[in-house]
């Protein structure tokens, strides 16, 4: 087994390992594909003839090719992925600040009167936090 | 009743009794005063939606005598114009009017405007700097314009002279079934798309647009229109 093969399996393993500690504590049913995904990609490091066989089986010739165009396809459904939670968290971050806005709406200020005996006259007046 | 609360219940003008105007404003302090007096002394209730300011708007709007909703961060004037009018349904809006904080819709407009919704002619109305109003259009925005109001044909279906004008009223039943959810400049061909799906009845009316060396500068650049076309697009595309 080369450097590089035991380098690959022991983060893979790392990741398999954090995969599964998640999976006990948030119980997700994807802990399954992602389990699926690190052991693929063990078999294709540790056997790399396994990759030319597949890519033969569906119509490439190349192994090498297909890790690529896997590794090209997978980064655009990541990137899509990320940009649709992105569009959803700045939708929460705008509701949020919707709601802070309009639970402590700034009243016009009075208009300043020279009442001496009233020391709040003529002060902006805040109804926050109601 | 908290007493500011009573106060603001309180109509100040028979004749716009009922109408929120909203303003989105962000770092608009050198003219949001103007605007918002101008207003005032009509006896609209006016809205400003301070978007993350970063200067004195708020102070100013307040002193001028509008109520001021702070987005304590920078959300768009789509997502700002949505708060203000949650607000003013909130409050009891019967009508809800959008104004630009830059000084170039004119507070005199604010009648011919509410008209078609009074005479139950209309539930929105929308403002038109070409059809009749006395507005200089600069050239080049122009035929930004002119290309906005195609491509909202194209997009929305929706034959307008006057795709971009900030300046709408929107009866209460309209405004409730506003729900914009492009929080950026894109909300105005949001808002088309919207008229349309509800079916609600709409009119253009001629309105003035001043453009000032201010306004101007506060402007949207051209280059700008083509990510709002694209943020748009993206939004139809993503729901």
């Amino acid at each position: 087994m080369s450097a590089f093969q035991i380098i690959a399996l022991t983060v893979l393993g790392l990741f398999a390992a954090l995969t599964l500690a998640g999976a006990f504590r948030t119980r997700r049913p994807t802990v399954a594909l992602w389990i699926l995904v690190w052991a693929t990609a063990a078999v294709a490091i540790v056997e790399p003839n396994t990759t030319t066989w597949v890519a033969q089986a569906l119509g490439i010739m190349r192994g090498a090719d297909l890790v690529f165009y896997i590794a090209v396809l997978g980064g655009l459904v990541a990137f899509f992925l990320v940009f649709l939670r992105l569009r959803s968290l700045n939708r929460q971050i705008t509701l949020l600040t919707r709601h802070i806005a309009t639970a402590n709406p700034r009243r016009p200020e009075e208009p300043a009167t020279p009442k001496a005996a009233d020391p709040g006259a003529g002060e902006p007046r805040e109804t926050a936090g109601h | 009743m908290i007493e500011s609360e009573a106060r603001e219940a309180e109509p100040r003008g028979a004749a716009f009794d009922g109408v929120f105007a909203v303003i989105p404003a962000f770092n608009e302090g050198e003219a949001i005063r103007g605007v918002v007096a101008e207003l005032a002394a009509l006896g609209v209730r006016v809205v400003v939606v301070d978007d993350g300011s970063a200067d004195d708007t708020a102070e100013n709007a307040r002193a001028a005598g509008a109520t001021v909703l702070r987005h304590e961060i920078n959300r768009g004037q789509g997502a700002a114009l949505q708060t203000g009018i949650s607000y003013g349904l909130e409050r009891g809006a019967r009508f809800v009017v959008t104004f630009d904080a830059d000084g170039q819709h004119a507070a005199e407009d604010m009648p011919r405007l509410i008209e078609p919704l009074l005479r139950g002619e209309a539930d929105i109305a929308l403002g038109s700097r070409f059809l009749g109003g006395e507005s200089s259009v600069p050239g080049s925005r122009r035929a930004l314009l002119r290309a906005a109001v195609a491509f909202t044909l194209v997009t929305s279906g929706v034959r307008l002279t006057d795709a971009h004008n900030g300046l709408r009223a929107f009866s209460r039943r309209a405004a409730s079934l506003l729900d914009l959810k492009l929080d950026r400049m894109a909300h105005a061909s949001e808002i088309i798309d919207q008229i349309r799906r509800s079916g609600l009845r709409f009119v253009e009316v001629p309105v003035h647009v001043r453009y000032t060396e201010y306004s101007r500068r506060k402007g949207q650049r051209s280059l700008a229109a083509l990510r709002i076309a694209a943020d748009y697009l993206l939004g139809r595309l993503l729901g």
